[in-house]
């Protein structure tokens, strides 16, 4: 594992011409870019690319980390279990491992052939308000201890290639307005480095009212009091809360942040079977997950041609898709671990919610982001689970390729589409070489 | 590796007065040779531990004039090292625990240099069938597997059961004539444990079956009790290295001689017999310098580099050129092509350290454990002693069970064979069948422990660290997941 940064930019810049189709103005040959994650980038493995940990981090530097990781691949089960660490699953969940949803090179799979859905995706249930349902409450959950799950879900495809997905072998009707909203299980790359973003550097890009007239108007998800950065909705302000999010509302386990179960007060499942303690997941828990989270590196660029991949840089950036999808973020100074102070990284993501336009919005509104809003997704490490026929893109997974999820983007980034659809052959080539590489 | 160090200078220099005046004349002082002599060694040790009574150093000492003396101090002794166009090479005995040494060598002008090193012989941790232990400060400190009283802690416990189960580390302090005892060395094992002080006494506790403890009397009862603080074996003395099997004990005392006792149905105890012994029995071998011990096999290499064997041929692991069920309770030597510096030993597979630098394997090879092609070509058994391809230059080699591990010249830690229980360290659910990945960022190893199924290492910073089979505490970690395997190194926290 153990691996020294490499900063393949820096060495290869001069001489570079533009071919391949484009312009040699728009290519700046004297570019110089840092690594993927700064100190924490690591050459690509391909197997277990994504569990791969900070090259120049010293094991007594690790933490909680080891914990962490088995925590994290563990098959949890219900209380009481063999093992008193790993009990306490369900009685309402989605799955019983976060691994299940996060695998290790991969994206796990969502929409599988025989119309069935996988652990790659999971389902909000809000209306166009952003109510719960009543029943069931905010998100499906497809395991149930007494073997009765609030339902499961199938999908197909409609007239315009969108995906429509449908509630099957549930006791409860919805209530009305109620929608099934599809979130896409991300591979985990840099979750730490986000989560070590000061929130000025976030807030540096908010531009609610598109002040600088350039079409696109972030906005920072601040429902909870701070600044959301996780999930796909950007409901989650730090890395602790996406874990005792994912932990309570896929896995059924509590936690101090989340000590109830996933039941809504109509539900009364989770006060007959028993709990794996208060809380079932402790604190150290929690931290040794997020050490663990933290520590894994960002996948260094894989770039096949030098020159096409700065042709396609510069696309990237003159189409505007550099507007929202902003190159690099920084982190502040950290006291855990010190290595991740100051870095500079390159996530391609402003962190920020963006109205993305009826093509992609689903009809719920969720915890501060509207039916339309959606946080702009990292792109790095993209190319690497392109190439897996289980991987898809957009959060419903409507997208094949990272082209078609280019072709979907609609509202802010309409302009942008339009742009990339009428580049060149040769220049969408190098635009998806650059993507594919970051 | 070659090595280059600092020099320190050393205040034997007479010619202080006179020398700085930049306006004398022109004199044989304005010439004066001030140019210390360098002193290079190829390997320096730095702490780390070796399980041999000798150890040898080489590497170089020049001077822009001459060298006219090299010295070697070690422990209180003083002796001349003679050297040849610069290169020399020189043996010497270490005491159980920390040695430092030191080279001084001087030119014809009397300039002066020095360099320093240490190095430990002993074990500084430990690792059994699931309890583990360290050595800090010349205190012993267990953690683990209780359930006969193989920590040392007084009492059996299991962990679901006893709050008071030594799940993390636990001092364990002995008293000999109400004065604490240091240790130097432990050697634990399945379900026993043995210490070696540094008054050159040996103490064992834990699983007492077959008289391995050594506890018993010279009469025809084999003593089998178990114990649950730590006995002193007063039948051994002038003791300056401990091993264990995984039924039997073996001990070397400072005159060379080997002692054995515990489990014989293999005739691991070497004394010509296949009767269980509860009380030391003397091995017909002398001048040896290292013993090791797998599970029913024991092996011993002498001051000429000669390796021995005894004991169970099952799978091969005596090297003979064949298996056999034959008991070989008397030693014989097993062929290699070069002295052997250590030797290793898992549960019937044995890797020997040549001085080159080359490691040989023999024995069981089911999980690879020995080595193996991608095309599958090395069988399950292996007879006598084949060089590992993967394998120059080692600078130590550790085995147990079925795994095995060698340090390299980069310093970094290679393990391959079993690893179904996280083993070896790596991110992987695969047996590597070659020592080809390192554990990552273990770096700046001084000892390592191979468990049954789990591993300790101690790093040069005395940082500890666990990985492995978790089972009944054997990590020696805060909430750990019971009945797991952890594949990721994690740091032992010692509460003093």
């Amino acid at each position: 594992m153990k691996s020294k940064l490499y900063l393949l930019l820096n060495i290869l810049l001069v001489g570079c011409g533009g071919s391949d189709g484009t312009s040699d103005s728009v290519v700046d040959n004297t570019l110089v870019l840092g690594s993927t994650g700064g100190v924490a980038t690591v050459e690509y493995q391909e197997n277990n690319g994504f569990l791969q940990f900070i090259p120049d981090l010293d094991i007594q530097e690790y933490n909680g980390a080891s914990q962490g990781r088995e925590l994290f691949i563990a098959t949890w089960g219900p209380a009481p279990g063999a093992r008193d660490l790993l009990d306490g699953y369900g009685p309402l969940a989605i799955t019983d491992s976060c691994a299940n949803c996060h695998e290790s090179s991969s994206r796990a799979e969502s929409l599988k052939s025989d119309g069935s859905t996988g652990n790659g995706i999971l389902f909000r249930l809000r209306d166009i308000e952003g109510n719960v349902d009543s029943m069931l409450g905010a998100q499906l959950q497809t395991y149930s201890a007494d073997g009765v799950p609030e339902g499961s879900v199938s999908w197909s495809e409609g007239s315009s290639n969108e995906i429509l997905f449908h509630l099957n072998d549930n006791v409860n009707a919805l209530d009305e307005g109620i929608v099934l909203a599809p979130r896409l299980s991300p591979q985990l790359i840099g979750m730490g480095l986000l989560d070590l973003v000061p929130e000025s550097v976030i807030l540096e890009y908010q531009d609610i009212n598109d002040t600088d007239m350039n079409g696109i108007s972030g906005r920072a998800n601040q429902q909870q009091q701070c600044i959301g950065r996780f999930g796909w909705k950007a409901i989650h302000c730090s890395l602790d809360g996406q874990i005792v999010g994912a932990l309570q509302q896929d896995m059924g386990l509590t936690s101090t942040l989340n000590p109830a179960e996933p039941c809504s007060d109509n539900q009364e499942i989770c006060n007959i079977y028993p709990s794996g303690g208060d809380p079932e997941v402790s604190d150290k828990s929690v931290q040794d997950i997020n050490d663990f989270l933290t520590i894994l590196a960002v996948p260094e660029r894989r770039i096949n041609n030098h020159e096409t991949f700065l042709a396609g840089r510069a696309l990237f950036n003159s189409t505007g898709c550099n507007a929202c999808h902003r190159e690099t973020l920084s982190t502040g100074e950290v006291e855990r671990f010190p290595i991740l102070s100051k870095q500079t990284f390159y996530p391609y993501t402003d962190l920020l919610l963006h109205n993305m336009g009826p093509e992609l919005s689903d009809g719920a509104k969720e915890s501060g982001a509207e039916a339309d809003e959606w946080r702009t997704p990292p792109l790095w490490g993209l190319g690497l689970i392109e190439g897996d026929e289980k991987s898809r893109f957009l959060h419903d997974g409507r997208a094949l390729t990272i082209e078609q999820a280019i072709l979907w983007h609609g509202g802010e980034s309409e302009s942008a589409k339009e742009t990339y659809s009428q580049l060149t052959n040769d220049e969408k080539d190098a635009l998806l070489a650059f993507l594919r590489a970051i | 590796m070659t090595l280059q160090h600092s020099f320190l200078s050393v205040c034997i220099l007479t010619f202080i007065a006179g020398c700085d005046s930049s306006d004398s004349p022109a004199s044989a002082e304005v010439n004066k040779d001030t140019t210390e002599p360098e002193i290079t060694l190829s390997t320096l040790a730095a702490n780390r531990s070796i399980y041999s009574s000798t150890y040898s150093i080489n590497g170089t000492v020049t001077d822009n004039q001459e060298v006219t003396s090299l010295q070697l101090k070690v422990n209180d002794l003083t002796k001349n090292v003679t050297f040849n166009g610069g290169d020399f090479d020189v043996s010497f005995v270490l005491t159980p625990g920390l040695n430092n040494y030191e080279l001084i060598a001087l030119d014809a002008a009397g300039n002066g240099a020095s360099m320093t090193d240490s190095i430990y012989f002993g074990q500084q941790v430990a690792a059994g069938g699931a309890h583990s232990g360290a050595i800090i400060d010349g205190q012993i400190w267990t953690w683990g597997r209780n359930n006969l009283g193989q920590t040392g802690v007084g009492f059996t416990s299991k962990l679901n059961a006893d709050e008071n189960h030594p799940t993390t580390p636990q001092k364990i302090e002995v008293l000999d004539n109400e004065e604490l005892v240091t240790f130097t060395s432990l050697a634990f094992n399945q379900n026993a444990s043995i210490a070696l002080d540094n008054e050159g006494e040996v103490w064992a506790w834990g699983d007492g079956d077959g008289g391995q403890l050594g506890l018993g009397d010279q009469d025809s009862v084999v003593l089998d009790v178990d114990y649950y603080t730590p006995q002193k074996i007063n039948a051994l003395k002038d003791i300056v290295s401990i091993t264990r099997g995984y039924d039997h004990t073996v001990a070397l005392d400072k005159n060379g001689q080997v002692f054995t006792f515990g489990e014989n149905d293999k005739g691991q105890l070497g004394n010509s017999s296949n009767e269980d012994a509860d009380y030391p029995q003397l091995v017909t071998l002398t001048n040896i310098v290292l013993i090791t011990a797998a599970s029913d096999s024991t092996y011993a290499i002498d001051s000429d580099g000669t390796l021995w064997g005894w004991g169970e041929n099952d799978n091969g692991q005596l090297g003979q050129g064949s298996d056999d069920t034959n008991d070989y309770n008397t030693p014989v030597q097993i062929p290699l092509l070069e002295k052997v510096i250590s030797v290793a030993a898992g549960k019937a597979h044995v890797l020997a350290l040549g001085e080159s630098g080359k490691v040989y394997g023999w024995g069981l090879n089911a999980s690879n454990q020995i080595g193996n092609t991608v095309e599958d070509t090395w069988p399950d058994e292996i007879y006598e002693a084949v060089e590992l391809p993967w394998i120059t230059q080692a600078k130590a080699v550790w085995a147990n069970g079925n795994q095995s591990f060698v340090e390299k010249s980069d310093q970094l830690i290679y393990p391959w064979g079993f690893n179904g229980t996280g083993t070896l360290g790596l991110e992987s659910d695969q047996d590597p069948i070659s020592p080809t990945v390192a554990i990552a960022d273990l770096n700046n190893v001084q000892d390592i422990a191979p468990g049954a199924l789990h591993t300790i290492a101690l790093r040069r910073d005395r940082s500890i660290f666990s990985w492995g089979w978790s089972f009944e505490g054997s990590l020696g970690i805060k909430e750990p997941i019971n009945i797991w395997g952890y594949t990721v190194p994690q740091k032992v926290e010692f509460n003093q």
